[in-house]
């Protein structure tokens, strides 16, 4: 316990965190602008008459009123970048973006479950203390050292990023199989002279195990001096190359720059003291050395939440059967990026209980594009949109020709047909399952259909 | 690390040699798939729209001049070409057929009688408006020609000829805008080899598979009461008045089996889906596709010539038409799909 609390309170610049504050929120900054921009509030969160909400009772505010946390969230990146009303801003941009992201699990990307983190650790961290607004409106909160903790927990989270994404790809499909970039790599066929290598699987095998190896070993490259240099040419290639193959939106920008995290002091002291001539801000005189007591709470903190970190992404090892990618019970929040092509055709019916009177339906009536793509391959969100046709249908009048009539309590099935990593597609759920009363925690999904992974 | 190394390449040397007796071919090109499709299919298939819509015009200004039971008529057969001819085209709804809205405008279907009716009567009317998407397009001429005496009670009436009028030279002016954007278009189209959502091939694929969707609900679900408890409903099907939904049907299936094959409008074949599909080394898939659009056009000639009629008397044979177009879709939508890595969503995607 003495040595955690010496390691975690031991005193350090607070450059490099001064640095990933500013780097951290002028990203969000362009992020949510480029979220405005591109209209997908209206089209993610206004657009949709149902959301397949992370958490029952909260949904999204009504119509145009979408737009208040997305700009909240702009403020407090911006209060963010400036150091200004620190704890404000960073509460206003954790909340907002957290609100935002458990709205629909539709739009569910582990870059952004990252930002979430990052924002929530930024609430705890004294990243203001020092080139501010808020440091220099009262210099007597300066400080150029802070505790170890508050930059090495920020470097565990980037590191349990890439490890973890590399645990993930430790599977038959991607390693044996170079699935699913087979497919996606493949697209790229057209390209001048490099067309027909990206059509060879070799050019796949050679991705995924080059990726593979890279996640799983880049954090420790990175904390490594001797070899940090290198690590970030790694870094800065790798992420450029998946951002010009994939659409990953802003993501591998944020990977090269919040990186940057485990440079030394030196190397942020260059720019950020002409950031600081730039803002004319001035260091107070006496802020410079501190030691710092140790604290038993942030250290019990600090401990569940690294626990918790490296637990959550490998709870699928502990359960059965093991076909994480057929039921993806334990697939979200542990990093398993790129890992799955998968497409789905779901064919919902709505059962009368008493006259057995069946409706098909066509989902488009009810759910839009994105959702139904990804509704139809998720287990959790079709119990959901299952739910959800119940509360639409029950005790519902059908208008036919020969005039109508009235459902009662109706069961829900559906048949859907699932491909996975260029397999042919399989059946993933029978029709014969009341999906209304399958309880929604069955671990892991005993309704669906078993998966057979020949290739 | 370097164990790791060893083994990788190993491993990678034996799927490989696994790879390629699946006979992939790496150098099929989409972008001759997309060149084969513009140039000989859609560039004449609304070459051909333009010339049977203009035809239409033709022979209803014609009528207009000098109404005669022999005028009528012409203008009916006119309407009927130019309708199957539009089966051909409607799949094409991005680009320019987009930008005029083609496929809703010209083929919404059931019309609305009412809406027809009253914007007659009140002589003030916006065709282009999204409300009167129903009262316009071949389905509404399919009511109006074909309506209860609709030869008396078009010739003597000049608001109803006025509406027939303006409905014909909106069509005419929507496919003629389409047809001279394609000829700028097309450059765009045959280079649009990415998978991202936007891009040209992805934007046929998925509207390719639309069509197919919308066929099936609204050709054959709708009318059967798919989603209404098998109880039918023939009010929902097309062309009910003239009863040409059964040729409807045929073009529409027979053109998507012309696509999915790149046969050419102009007798000219080339590179296709089919073809990709095999490339990939997806012979099943490709095998299952081409076999099932034979079947689906035996099918439908086995139906009664009347679909109407045949809603009740060949219900059974209509409903396993239906059937088999809905499980295609598995192979189709699921599995072709999948097989090209396009991508459905338009925001960022980490492949989760």
């Amino acid at each position: 316990m003495n040595r955690i609390n010496q390691y975690l309170f031991k005193e350090t610049s607070i450059l490099p965190l001064v640095g990933f504050r500013i780097i951290f929120g002028v990203l969000m900054v362009i992020g949510t602008l480029r979220f405005l921009l591109n209209g997908w509030v209206d089209q993610l969160y206004i657009q949709p008459k149902f959301y397949f909400g992370f958490i029952d009772g909260i949904s999204p505010l009504p119509g145009n009123w979408m737009y208040l946390p997305f700009n909240l969230l702009l403020i407090g990146a911006i209060g963010i970048v400036l150091g200004a009303y620190y704890r404000i801003s960073t509460l206003l941009a954790f909340i907002s973006f957290t609100y935002i992201e458990v709205l629909d699990k539709t739009n569910y990307l582990n870059h952004y479950y990252f930002v979430s983190l990052v924002l929530f650790l930024l609430c705890f961290v004294p990243a203001n203390v020092y080139l501010s607004w808020d440091s220099k409106r009262n210099p007597s909160i300066q400080k150029r050292q802070v505790p170890q903790w508050t930059i090495r927990i920020l470097q565990l989270q980037l590191g349990v990023v890439y490890f973890f994404a590399g645990v993930a790809k430790l599977n038959p499909d991607w390693l044996l199989h170079a699935q699913p970039l087979a497919i996606w790599l493949q697209a790229y066929r057209d390209l001048p002279i490099l067309g027909d290598f990206f059509a060879s699987s070799w050019l796949a095998f050679a991705f995924s195990w080059f990726g593979c190896i890279y996640d799983l070993t880049i954090p420790f490259f990175l904390l490594s001096r001797k070899t940090r240099t290198y690590a970030y040419f790694f870094v800065v290639v790798f992420h450029i190359v998946t951002w010009s193959l994939f659409p990953i939106g802003v993501f591998p920008w944020v990977m090269i720059f919040s990186t940057l995290l485990f440079f030394p002091a030196s190397f942020h002291e260059k720019w950020l003291t002409k950031i600081a001539t730039w803002t004319r801000w001035k260091e107070h005189e006496n802020s410079l050395t501190t030691h710092f007591q140790s604290n038993k709470l942030i250290t019990i903190c600090v401990v569940v939440y690294v626990f918790i970190q490296l637990v959550l992404p490998i709870r699928c090892f502990f359960q059965q059967p093991k076909t994480l990618f057929w039921h993806e019970e334990g697939m979200r929040f542990s990093w398993r990026v790129m890992l799955m092509h998968k497409e789905g055709f779901a064919t919902f019916y709505v059962r009368d209980a008493k006259s057995k009177r069946e409706l098909q339906i066509r989902n488009e009536n009810f759910l839009t594009e994105g959702q139904v793509d990804q509704m139809a391959t998720q287990p959790d969100m079709i119990k959901q949109y299952a739910d959800h046709l119940y509360e639409k249908f029950n005790d519902s009048l059908i208008q036919t020709s020969q005039g109508s009539f009235r459902i009662q309590n109706p069961s829900i099935h559906a048949e859907i047909f699932v491909s996975l990593n260029g397999r042919n597609a399989q059946l993933f759920l029978t029709k014969k399952h009341n999906l209304h009363e399958k309880k929604y925690s069955s671990n892991p999904y005993k309704w669906l259909a078993s998966y057979n992974s020949n290739l | 690390m370097r164990y790791a190394w060893i083994i990788g390449i190993v491993l990678v040397l034996t799927a490989c040699k696994d790879k390629t007796s699946k006979a992939q071919d790496d150098t099929f090109k989409k972008t001759e798939l997309l060149q084969q499709l513009a140039d000989n299919y859609i560039l004449p298939s609304y070459a051909s729209l333009q010339q049977d819509v203009t035809s239409l015009a033709t022979s209803w200004s014609s009528f207009d001049t000098q109404a005669t039971e022999v005028t009528f008529d012409s203008i009916k057969t006119q309407w009927k070409r130019a309708y199957i001819r539009f089966q051909y085209v409607k799949m094409f709804d991005f680009g320019p057929g987009m930008e005029q809205n083609l496929s809703m405008s010209l083929g919404t279907f059931p019309c609305d009688t009412a809406a027809i009716e009253s914007n007659i009567t009140s002589g003030t009317y916006n065709l282009s408006a999204i409300s009167n998407y129903d009262a316009v397009g071949f389905p509404a001429l399919d009511y109006l020609l074909y309506k209860m005496d609709a030869y008396q009670s078009i010739s003597g009436n000049t608001a109803r000829k006025k509406y027939v009028t303006e409905l014909i030279q909106k069509m005419k002016s929507e496919v003629d805008k389409t047809v001279s954007s394609w000829a700028t278009y097309r450059t765009t189209f045959v280079d649009g080899t990415s998978n991202a959502s936007t891009s040209p091939f992805s934007l046929f694929v998925n509207n390719y598979i639309r069509d197919y969707e919308i066929l099936k609900w609204t050709k054959l679900g709708y009318p059967l009461g798919a989603n209404t408890g098998n109880v039918k409903n023939p009010a929902y099907l097309e062309a009910r008045k003239s009863g040409i939904g059964k040729e409807l049907l045929r073009a529409n299936i027979h053109a998507l089996q012309q696509v999915y094959h790149g046969y050419g409008m102009n007798g000219k074949n080339g590179k296709s889906m089919h073809d990709y599909l095999i490339a990939l080394g997806k012979t099943t898939t490709a095998t299952t596709l081409e076999k099932n659009w034979g079947v689906f056009l035996t099918q439908i000639d086995a139906l009664t010539n009347n679909l109407e009629t045949a809603l009740n008397t060949d219900t059974q044979k209509m409903i396993d038409l239906y059937n088999a177009i809905h499980y295609n879709t598995i192979a189709l939508k699921t599995d072709m799909v999948s097989a090209f890595g396009i991508l459905i969503t338009y925001s960022d995607n980490d492949g989760d």
